[in-house]
């Protein structure tokens, strides 16, 4: 399975279910399912955060704690590689409860989840109220009977848990963690640095105040180390050494230092893995990275038809006069000004008529390149205050690069 | 010739998008990118290309289809889905239940999980994505994106080349031009199709209609019916519409200039003078920025005063006016509940309808007219 530099001269036709193995191994990395067999960059944080967890299942000490860092700095990915390693070496002598705010909007359908995932789903039948579910929630975890093994809580978007009525359930599950009846780590998982802000005054005082913090990669080596580990089985790739992929990698870092962003150049040089080609190829990144950071809108624009484009050329003719807003029949009027000093310079371009312009507007708006004003008046559409949803030198820009349109539309956007 | 080649033919200039997609579906047991997000202009192919390919990659039960402007509300998406998931139709044999009754994404996510019955991949397609946006915030993907090649809208296109196309091959038929002559056959049907640019765009008139049109335009060129829809209107009420034009777009301080008859020596001068001074101050001009409300007495005022005789009598005129407000023509805006004679309202006509309108009770509205063009 693993392409090695000897093999790689021996063998010159590979097996299709070895290409299909090594890419679905290298898809579920990307694709962040499987975890990585190392972690760089964030070893420190994981110790300390498997420690803890370890305390809980090892000698039932309670205890909470909370993890902070941007999006894509490994937070999940800290909890998930403690987790299955300590599954490795107790077993099932723990049970986890995985709660994402995304999905949970309020304590009563986090709950429900709760005792879901404790398999005591049928005994809250005919117990609709939030206070009966909570008090037998309570009950069941507090008394221990039926669940005397260590707890362990993760919960991601921890701040939209802080945003529910009353925090009953963060109240609750720190309660338990402080009181030590039965041993449970509650371990929340936020992007927001504020998060600790948003507990009220009581929560607060049951929360143990531990916090780990998580960095995007810090220097371009990490980065690129990372970027090895998700993207290469073997040690051996002369894929890292090439300038080409570097500069991509680099240009990256340096924009976002965001791993899932090279993640996403990833998935189509992947998918591309064949007989023919069994090996990652840099032209492949390349082409890869320039689809995915093309601009969608200046793509977008590439595709409205001549009246359309007159109409923004119009439009940013209106602001360059210190109109901030506009509406259809201004627009209108400075389109047909404009083709009548091309028919009288005897150019000769045809001049659309008024509702057919409107319906080229409507398409515009349809788009969203211009947008109507909030507030505005309530009037037909003709006279609807509208704003252009993007800068007039970018009008410009994308009228001038384009072959197809006329050279009197491309002098008329420049003066 | 694989599945690729097979549709890139279907689907011509397609063929790198329709690869992609390919790859990077896979096999249905592979792992596939979390999101992929397709997006371009209107009928460049995107739900057809898209549709196609699953239904001959994956079996049905793999996938779910969802039309977001169908599907409007979480839960109507979420059990449609999962319908789709489940292999299960609403039909007359199951009383048109739905798999499972799912209001919120928690549930989804659980319900998904009862029916992921083997390993491999489903996929949850979205059409019209945009609408996502109405929903729950929580409830938007991650865009990926998937350049698109950017082409002009292929559906005007094909409406107008599937109306014009018999006009276009007439004069082969009648044997005054051949097959070969593309220059004057193109010459030929210009005219046409510069009316069909404009009508047919619109959907002005239906298809059929067009057809009828084509056949007869030749006797006549000029044709009036079609330019625009008529209205006919009471010879009273002509001139309230042209008076409740007049008053939304003239300023109020000058209504004693147009409209009061002694002096209108004036008229004609002041006018000019003041046209020059409104292009240089930065407003624009009350044509372009649409019709301002004006209470119901000065359009009564200048109603009086444009008529060429005297009218006894109020209570018909009011009744007009109240007709005319439930046309449309007119649009109150104040609140229903007030007294007629306090309610405010503004035209809602175009100057090319109010124009025809005072063709034909000959008023010259362009004389009455400030800073008009």
């Amino acid at each position: 399975m693993s392409p090695s530099a000897d093999l790689k001269n021996v063998k010159e036709q590979w097996e299709a279910e070895d290409i299909a193995k090594t890419r679905n191994a290298i898809m579920a990395k990307l694709s962040e399912r499987a975890i990585p067999s190392k972690l760089i960059g964030v070893e420190e944080q994981y110790g300390q955060v498997f420690d803890l967890l370890q305390r809980v299942i090892s000698l039932g000490e309670s205890n909470s704690c909370l993890l902070i860092g941007p999006r894509g700095s490994g937070k999940t990915l800290i909890v998930r590689k403690a987790l299955q390693t300590l599954q490795s070496m107790y077993n099932d002598s723990f049970i986890t409860i995985y709660l994402n705010g995304f999905t949970l909007p309020n304590d009563r359908l986090a709950l429900r989840e709760i005792a879901r995932q404790l398999s005591l789903e049928h005994e809250l039948e005919g117990k609709h109220s939030f206070a009966d579910t909570l008090s037998f929630v309570l009950s069941q975890l507090k008394s221990g009977s039926k669940i005397a093994k260590p707890i362990i809580f993760m919960l991601d978007e921890f701040d939209l848990f802080a945003q529910h009525s009353k925090q009953a359930l963060l109240y609750n599950l720190f309660d338990i963690a402080m009181s030590n009846q039965t041993p449970i780590a509650v371990v929340g998982m936020t992007c927001r640095i504020d998060a600790m802000d948003l507990l009220e005054k009581r929560v607060k005082s049951r929360f143990s105040h531990r916090q780990y913090c998580l960095f995007p990669a810090k220097s371009f080596e990490i980065f690129l180390q990372i970027a090895r580990n998700s993207l290469v089985l073997t040690t051996e790739s002369d894929l890292f050494d090439n300038d080409v992929f570097r500069k991509i990698v680099r240009r990256i870092f340096d924009m976002t230092r965001d791993i899932r962003t090279f993640y996403r150049i990833c998935f189509k040089p992947v998918a591309q893995l064949s007989q023919a080609s069994p090996f990652l190829k840099a032209s492949h990144f390349q082409s890869s990275n320039e689809q995915q950071q093309s601009d969608s809108r200046t793509q977008l624009i590439r595709g409205l038809s001549l009246l359309e484009i007159c109409l923004l050329v119009s439009i940013k003719h209106l602001l360059s006069r210190s109109y901030s807003t506009f509406n259809f029949s201004m627009v209108y009027d400075e389109y047909k000004e404009f083709t009548f000093s091309e028919a009288v310079k005897g150019v000769g371009m045809h001049a659309y008529k008024w509702p057919v312009a409107l319906k080229a507007f409507e398409h515009l708006i349809q788009m969203e390149l211009v947008k109507p004003v909030e507030g505005g008046m309530k009037c037909s559409k003709e006279y609807r205050t509208m704003r252009l949803m993007m800068e007039p030198a970018e009008v410009r820009e994308v009228v001038e690069g384009f072959d197809d349109v006329p050279t009197s539309v491309k002098r008329w956007v420049q003066n | 010739m694989n599945f690729a080649q097979e549709l890139a033919l279907l689907y011509p200039g397609r063929s790198s998008q329709i690869s992609t997609l390919i790859e990077l579906i896979g096999q249905p047991t592979d792992a596939s990118p979390p999101v992929i997000f397709v997006y371009g202009h209107s009928s460049l192919g995107k739900t057809t290309i898209i549709k196609h390919i699953f239904t001959q990659l994956l079996s049905a039960t793999h996938y779910a289809f969802i039309n977001c402007v169908e599907r409007h509300t979480e839960s109507l998406l979420f059990e449609h889905a999962l319908n789709q998931f489940a292999g299960i139709t609403p039909s007359f044999e199951n009383d048109f239940c739905n798999w499972v009754k799912c209001g919120d994404i928690n549930e989804f996510v659980v319900r998904l999980r009862e029916c992921w019955t083997d390993d491999n991949a489903r996929y949850l397609i979205l059409d019209r994505a945009e609408r996502l946006r109405d929903m729950s915030p929580t409830l938007l993907p991650a865009l990926l994106n998937l350049p698109a090649l950017s082409c002009k809208d292929l559906k005007e296109l094909r409406y107008l080349a599937s109306l014009l196309f018999p006009v276009y091959l007439l004069p082969v038929k009648e044997g005054t031009a051949k097959r070969s002559e593309h220059g004057k056959l193109a010459k030929n049907i210009q005219q046409y199709f510069k009316l069909a640019m404009d009508k047919l765009y619109l959907r002005d008139i239906s298809s059929s209609e067009w057809i009828k049109h084509a056949s007869e335009i030749e006797n006549n060129q000029n044709d009036q019916s079609l330019t625009s829809q008529r209205m006919e209107v009471p010879y009273y009420t002509k001139f309230l519409l042209i008076a409740a034009f007049l008053a939304s777009y003239n300023p109020p301080r000058l209504d004693q200039r147009y409209f009061v008859k002694s002096n209108e020596g004036r008229i004609t001068r002041r006018k000019r003078k003041n046209n020059k001074t409104a292009k240089s101050n930065g407003k624009p001009r009350q044509q372009l920025l649409g019709p301002k409300s004006f209470p119901i007495e000065r359009m009564l005022a200048i109603f009086y005063s444009i008529l060429p005789e005297k009218i006894e009598g109020t209570v018909d005129i009011h009744m007009q006016i109240s007709s005319l407000i439930t046309l449309r023509l007119l649009i109150r805006t104040t609140s229903t509940i007030e007294r007629l004679e306090t309610v405010k309202c503004k035209t809602n006509v175009s100057y090319d309808f109010i124009k025809q309108v005072s063709k034909s009770v000959r008023f010259e509205i362009d004389q009455y007219l400030y800073d008009f063009n």
